[in-house]
């Protein structure tokens, strides 16, 4: 048995119900390859950094899980054959599941609304600061608003461990 | 902010952070440029551990189309 994590995009122009459909099934294969969902993370619709087959967003989704091997093989079979899933990725995550998800905070605040854990305790709410240093410092990195271009970061804090990328990058650059 | 050469921190080891989330769009955006190139380390001042592990952050974000690959226009 071995931890993998499994992203992948969903056209999005169907139904909710047939989107989660595509979702479950990825979930069905695992548990049905004698695997065990550690955490599971609908992260929703978000715009594509560039276009996949004429389309410029996807429905993300995500699944951490202790699987054998076999499951990879019938997990790219169903990604292949259904033209539903527009990309897919599957790492192997080679350390403790709980410290992974601890410094995991896929999509930020925009994710957290549709999350559906599977083991909702594991996440450190972002308020809760918790006691592990890791964490919280995670959160502190991560507090640039989404959507807004890098450019301008309300908060000085942030300002300082960024990268010089913010205000002169081209000048590095050039 | 302009980097002080020389007193490079590699910030990701300023705040403990051993993990690099791939899916995390806005540490994947911070280190790449607006063509959506990994930025160097002798410009961020990563640590080479940290900016191996952010390389690869970043390459699979492309694969997910988290970060694009190369010179889109700006978004
Ligand atoms: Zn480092």
């Amino acid at each position: 048995m071995r931890i993998y994590e499994t992203t992948f995009i969903i056209n999005p122009q169907s139904d909710d119900a047939t989107i989660e459909k595509h979702v479950g099934d990825i979930k069905d294969i695992i548990t049905n390859t004698n695997g065990k969902i550690i955490n599971e993370n609908h992260m929703g619709t978000r715009r594509l950094a560039y276009e996949i087959n004429k389309l410029t967003q996807g429905y993300y989704a995500t699944f951490l899980y202790e699987a054998p091997t076999e499951v990879l093989p019938m997990l790219d079979r169903h990604f292949k054959v259904n033209e539903a899933y527009i990309r897919d990725l599957t790492v192997r995550i080679e350390c403790d599941p709980e410290d992974y998800l601890k410094q995991q905070d896929p999509f930020g605040k925009h994710g957290s609304e549709r999350r559906h854990d599977s083991s909702g305790p594991n996440r450190p709410s972002r308020e809760t600061a918790s006691d592990t240093e890791d964490s919280e410092k995670a959160v502190e990195v991560e507090t640039v608003p989404e959507d807004v271009p890098t450019e301008k970061t309300p908060d000085e804090d942030t300002q300082k461990i960024d990268t010089p990328s913010e205000d002169k990058p081209s000048d590095e650059e050039l | 902010m302009a980097v002080i050469r020389g007193k490079k921190i590699c910030r990701f080891c300023e705040n403990k952070i051993n993990m690099i989330n791939y899916k995390d769009e806005r540490i994947l955006k911070r280190f790449t440029n607006e063509r959506g190139k990994i930025i160097p380390r002798r410009v961020t001042g990563n640590c080479a551990m940290h900016q191996r592990k952010l390389t690869t952050a970043i390459k699979r974000g492309r694969v997910l189309a988290i970060v694009a690959f190369e010179a889109e226009s700006y978004r």
